[in-house]
């Protein structure tokens, strides 16, 4: 010790010391910088918001100043009510920046998340899926379900102030089948639009589509028509000016760095109500332990998604409060059912029965996972109590007497066999969605098969599986839904998602479906589907990730519409920062 | 004059292969670039990844395509970003400023506390602060910058809350001039320190190697029997010759900057080249791929040519003809 000091001692002499005492000057100098800002926050104690679910943390407890901290440009609210929730910016960390400047329609998650914030929709879904009217009032529809009539609210307004009329709706369905973009993803060849007055739209369908009152009017936003008429629909995805991408929702996209951020500010005209936050910005940060140490050190105060390590660390600290929420975030492992061995139903359940799914859980979700539902939850027609309770059984023993039966014994090294062919199986999955090969490994050879783990690249794996079909098993991010719309806004009116599997009931109950308006007869079609592909194994169900809103610095997100059906939609006109 | 115009025109050939490899190589590459845009339910459906490959212009052999791409490149075009489907060539300028700030910046630092700490070392060869500082350049080396930076966050911004972790500015951040720059070096100290720990071990072990070298010279004794003071010696005479082999790796140092901040980048938020490189890569958004390994062969080259030139600067023995 007494070396060491008189070493650093010498050193203060030297010249060349001098060079590192400015360089630990300058160090200094940054770190002093480092007081206040908007960045950085400061713990939290005021006791706060109720906890949003049984799952979160107890309570919610922000300190003013530390809220006051984490937002920029807090104004002083003095009065009590709802002038006290006004102020404040909202910072929300997020993987990826918009796919396209022009992010309108674009089907992605920030292109999702800025339509949230800037555009609003004639009806969003609730959780009992009722259309709750948001710009327009009510509609009706017709005995035969071909025509509805829409009535527009009054007093909606474009983010430039111009109003917003039928005329924008009628130009909306003239516009878009003229747009040229990658994005571009409705027909509307079948629908015919008519201005009945300036609040008033009719649509014609010209054949049965119990699709559309939970498509068209949900998810269509539709474009100011006195912007979009001067510009050519051929250059659609080049359109980068701010200025022209306005829509009608409660923050205006007012800044964007390439890669950065997007900042969108208040607008004060919305027609529901002022929105109380100042500004709402998405950070982009694109490593996931980054994301999740900015949110833990409150500099984003709002996260969503796969948060399962932070949300376990964090969610008995009452500075940061958690809402879970089931998504149409499936484990599932998809069977093609052209293979030899996974076109039998017995090799099916084999597989089923062989998964892990609370090892599985454990190791790659610490847990944050549930098991019970082998749909997607959220969709309207979910129903646990027809699905095969089976399905999510993990049995080595049921596994191993299925085999026994089909007339598969164990070889000498203990893999089974069967006319001379060992029993071999393939698991292949993206790089990025690693189901943990060793616990697959190890349970499947217990039953006497050869499991190979293929990790493949993402671009390659999507040719594998959807285009060229080279596979046996394959784990995959997306499952069957069963409503009219399932959580990702895809429609499930037909088999799809069941790769190469035809099964005439399951084709006859979609169409059903399909075909009828009447909600106990799509529930009828949407249970018998659930118990049918549950029975028939048509997919390997493994788990559902709930999908976590974290808050911390004394957001509130209570009457935000958090948990409508739709995750994605939200009415941050509502969210707050408590003082 | 001459020398420099020839190596310049040399980099012609040199970049057209370069780019020639990187393109042949990349389509080689498994995975079908017009299925990653094309909506998953249509992968099945062959004309819907037929009118993607079409539109995006991958319908025709590479050869032919890269034909294409240089003919556009030699006009000023780089091409439309496959998803973003702006100009590449903007998209670029604009995540350059960020990307050449964080790599400067690091560079700078690398240099400074390197070869200080090297000649620092160098003077005090195997005495215990040249074994601990030896240790702890190892100990930089080795580590990798995402991890270091990792404890840097932890630190810095969990623990004490000095340093933010995001971004290169405080969004919607307004005031006088010296504010914003404060706020730009509180969010770029992270970075640049991440990015400069290995090289700063780096550079310490070249530059101690480098000076004892030349302690050992016999101009060196000479100096010395002249009855020349020691900082004389050092800094006059020492300092400058073992300052060759360091110009040397100066150059070559930068493509390497930009390669390390493709990490840094993704775990600080910060919208720069490497972000966009890897994002590219990725997506196989073989237009800005291809601009991003010009821009890097042509950032090496230069690199490598400054090198020589700087020589000429640090040696007069060394004269191009």
């Amino acid at each position: 010790m007494f070396k060491m000091f008189k070493m650093l001692k010498m050193l203060k002499k030297r010249r060349a010391a001098r060079v590192l005492a400015a360089l630990a000057a300058l160090a200094l100098m940054l770190s002093a910088c480092g007081g206040g800002g908007a960045s950085t926050t400061e713990a939290a104690s005021t006791a706060g918001a109720d906890a949003t679910t049984a799952e979160a943390a107890a309570a919610t407890e922000a300190d003013a100043a530390g809220a006051a901290d984490a937002t920029t440009a807090a104004p002083a609210a003095d009065g009590g009510g709802d002038e006290a929730k006004y102020g404040g910016t909202l910072y929300f960390g997020y993987p990826y920046d918009l796919s396209r400047p022009n992010y309108i329609i674009t089907d992605d998650g920030p292109g999702n998340f800025v339509r949230d914030l800037a555009w609003d929709p004639m009806f969003v879904v609730n959780e009992k899926a009722e259309l709750v009217p948001r710009i327009a009032e009510s509609y009706d529809m017709s005995d035969d379900g071909l025509t509805y009539t829409v009535h527009l609210r009054d007093g909606v307004k474009w983010q430039d102030g111009a109003p917003l009329t039928a005329d924008d709706v009628l130009f909306y369905f003239d516009y878009y089948p003229r747009i040229e973009s990658v994005d571009k993803a409705y027909d509307y060849s079948n629908l015919t639009v008519e201005k009945v007055d300036e609040l008033t739209v009719r649509f014609r369908l010209a054949e049965m589509d119990a699709t559309f009152a939970y498509t068209t009017l949900t998810l269509v936003i539709f474009l100011p028509s006195h912007i979009w008429k001067d510009i050519d629909p051929a250059s659609w995805d080049q359109i980068a000016d701010l200025s022209r991408l306005i829509g009608n929702g409660p923050f205006v996209l007012a800044e964007r760095e390439e890669g950065g951020y997007l900042r969108l500010d208040r607008f004060e005209d919305f027609w529901e109500h002022r929105p109380y936050l100042d500004s709402v910005v998405l950070q982009i940060i694109p490593d996931n332990d980054a994301r999740a140490m900015a949110f833990e050190s409150k500099q984003v105060q709002l996260a969503m998604g796969n948060y399962q390590t932070t949300y376990m660390l964090l969610k008995d600290n009452p500075e940061y409060s958690f809402l879970l929420k089931p998504s149409a975030n499936l484990g599932i492992f998809e069977v093609n059912h052209n293979d030899p061995l996974m076109s039998q139903l017995p090799m099916r359940k084999v597989v089923s029965y062989l998964i892990d799914r609370e090892s599985l859980i454990m190791a790659q979700k610490n847990g944050a996972t549930v098991l019970d539902s082998a749909f997607t939850p959220v969709d309207q027609y979910y129903n646990p109590a027809v699905a095969d309770p089976e399905a999510f059984e993990f049995s080595v023993d049921k596994a191993a007497a299925i085999l026994d039966a089909e007339g598969w014994a164990p070889g000498a090294d203990g893999i089974r066999e069967k006319d001379g062919q060992r029993l071999q199986m393939e698991i292949m999955t993206s790089v990025t969605n690693d189901p943990n090969a060793v616990i697959l490994q190890d349970t499947f050879k217990k039953a006497g098969i050869e499991l190979t783990y293929r990790p493949v690249d993402s671009a390659v794996y999507s040719d594998l599986v959807y285009t060229t079909q080279e596979y046996q098993i394959a784990g995959t991010g997306s499952g069957p839904s069963v409503g009219p719309i399932s959580a990702n806004y895809e429609l499930v009116f037909t088999p799809s998602p069941y790769y190469n599997y035809d099964n005439p009931v399951v084709t006859q109950a979609f169409a059903d479906a399909k075909n009828s308006v009447d909600p106990a007869v799509q529930k009828q079609a949407f249970e018998l589907i659930q118990k049918t592909i549950t029975e028939d194994r048509a997919q390997i169900l493994t788990w559902n990730t709930p999908r976590i809103w974290g808050t911390n610095s004394g957001l509130n997100v209570d009457d935000a519409g958090f948990s409508g059906i739709y995750p994605p939609w939200v009415d941050f006109s509502m969210v707050y920062f408590e003082k | 004059m001459k020398y420099l115009l020839k190596r310049l025109l040399m980099m012609l050939p040199m970049l057209v292969g370069i780019s020639l490899v990187s393109y042949v190589i990349m389509n080689m590459a498994p995975g079908d670039a017009a299925s990653m845009y094309v909506n998953p339910e249509e992968l099945r459906n062959q004309v819907s990844i037929d009118a993607v490959r079409e539109k995006l212009q991958l319908d025709s052999p590479v050869l032919v395509r890269y034909a294409a791409w240089l003919g556009q490149v030699l006009q000023g075009n780089l091409g439309y970003s496959y998803i973003s489907r702006q100009p590449v060539a903007s998209e670029i300028a604009a995540r350059l400023v960020p990307t050449i700030q964080l790599s400067v910046a690091a560079l700078a630092l690398e240099l400074v506390v390197g070869v200080s700490l090297g000649i620092f070392c160098a003077k005090r060869q195997y005495r215990a602060s040249d074994n601990i500082l030896s240790l702890l350049s190892f100990v930089g080396m080795s580590m990798p910058s995402f991890w270091f930076g990792m404890l840097l966050i932890l630190f810095f911004t969990l623990r004490v809350g000095w340093l933010p972790s995001m971004g290169l500015v405080t969004v919607g951040l307004k005031g006088p001039w010296h504010v914003l720059l404060a706020d730009r070096a509180r969010h770029m100290a992270m970075p640049v320190i991440a990015l400069s720990f290995a090289g700063v071990g780096s550079w310490l072990r070249f530059q101690r190697a480098s000076f004892l070298d030349v302690m050992g010279q016999d101009y060196i004794r000479t100096a010395r029997s002249k009855g020349l003071k020691e900082g004389a010696v050092t800094w006059r005479h020492a300092f400058r010759n073992s300052c060759i082999p360091v110009v040397t790796m100066l150059g070559g140092s930068l493509p390497g900057l930009i390669g390390g901040s493709f990490v840094i980048e993704n775990m600080f938020g910060i919208p720069g080249l490497g972000r966009y490189g890897t994002m590219a890569v990725l997506a196989r958004d073989y237009p800005a791929v291809m601009a991003v390994t010009l821009f890097s062969s042509i950032l090496v080259m230069a690199g490598v040519l400054l090198s020589d030139l700087l020589y000429v600067l640090v040696d007069p023995r060394i004269k191009y003809s």
